[in-house]
């Protein structure tokens, strides 16, 4: 692989790494799969910068052909879509604590005002 | 909270401390009014929910389980509701002394510091070293050369948050509300005191931490604390 590819592929991953990271700011992605993400990005990074290591990791397997560019864009769209539910996944969570918390103050209301209106001598502050 | 001056929240995170939470509900209500408490059930599914209800102590139970760190935000939520000027946390696994809490808020009183932490190991430099204090120990130190501000016992649960800084506290991406809440608070000019505790053994179930978590802990902690410096943490505006 020649400079400029290696320069285009590791422009190519910083937007996923940007992306992730505003996502992780604002709370669309948990850090457990964010550290996932990361080290994904991570060991692409490492993999471009070290034509060495893919021709070892290719002569460990059997001298298997490094990535062609169409494998390496369809595995690069996949990310992205994985990236995306991912992203989708966890809002879906951050949305679901905040019903669950706005639920639990809710039911403490229902509680006191129930408590109150049964026994008002007692619940008297 | 005994000073006419300062109103308080004391907040304790439950789930699945059915076993532990009578006797650390008894030692609560003893010394503290009830309506300065607020447990909060994290979806518990053994009997703690129960235990509340019968002491007929405040809390708010979560429909389901949405771990510590939401715990700790909905009893920060609910001091910001309150209006309260601090709110102290507590676990409710019995190891920590209500002694220690009420000194805890006794600093508070008498210096207003933004965030007081406990600490297991500060002035017992000479104890035994275990694994898991090690790398507590190791912790503490990275965050504090991170924080500006020296740290001896870095996951202590027993620690107390000023108002004026319970929105920064939402605002922080958080894994467990200790590191990353002391170097966020630190960088938002919080000031941190820190105040030797003693924590009893615990007495029956099971830590939340173990051999796998100490691996990603630190980890996934980093990453919140690196993202969030990142980031210019917001104040409340004074009104």
């Amino acid at each position: 692989m020649i400079l400029q590819s290696r320069i285009l592929f590791a422009l190519i991953l910083a937007i996923p790494l940007i992306w992730l990271i505003a996502s992780i700011r604002r709370q669309r992605i948990s850090t457990g799969q964010a550290v996932f993400w990361f080290g994904l990005m991570l060991g692409a990074e490492i993999l471009i910068w070290s034509p060495a290591l893919v021709d070892f990791v290719g002569s460990f397997w059997g001298d298997l052909v490094p990535v062609s560019w169409i494998t390496f864009l369809g595995l690069t769209a996949l990310i992205f879509y994985l990236l995306y539910m991912t992203i989708v996944l966890n809002r879906l969570r951050h949305q679901l604590t905040e019903l669950v918390r706005s639920v639990a103050f809710l039911e403490k209301e229902i509680r006191l005002s129930r408590d109150k209106s049964t026994s008002p001598a007692e619940n008297t502050p | 909270m005994n000073s006419e001056k300062s109103t308080g929240l004391i907040a304790i995170p439950v789930y699945n401390e059915a076993k532990n939470l009578q006797s650390v509900l008894d030692k609560l209500i003893a010394v503290f009014p009830r309506e300065n408490l607020l447990f909060i059930d994290d979806g518990s599914s053994d009997t703690s929910r129960s235990i509340l209800e019968q002491a007929a102590v405040p809390f708010v139970s979560h429909p389901v389980n949405l771990g510590y760190v939401d715990a700790l935000r909905t009893a920060i939520t609910a001091a910001r509701q309150q209006s309260v000027d601090f709110v102290a946390f507590i676990d409710s696994d019995g190891q920590h002394r209500i002694e220690d809490l009420q000194r805890i808020i006794a600093e508070f009183q008498r210096t207003k510091a933004d965030m007081i932490l406990g600490s297991r190991y500060r002035n017992r430099e000479h104890e035994k070293t275990t694994m898991r204090s090690a790398g507590t120990r190791v912790f503490s130190w990275l965050t504090s050369q991170l924080a500006g501000v020296e740290v001896s016992d870095v996951t202590c649960g027993l620690k107390l948050i000023s108002s004026r800084f319970f929105s920064p506290t939402l605002n922080l991406l958080a894994e467990d509300m200790h590191a990353e809440c002391i170097i966020g608070l630190s960088r938002a000019g919080a000031r941190i005191v820190e105040i030797p505790i003693t924590v009893e053994p615990r007495q029956t179930g099971i830590s939340m931490y173990h051999p796998i978590k100490a691996i990603l802990y630190p980890t996934r902690t980093l990453l919140c604390v690196f993202i969030n410096m990142l980031f210019k943490p917001q104040l409340d505006k004074p009104e």
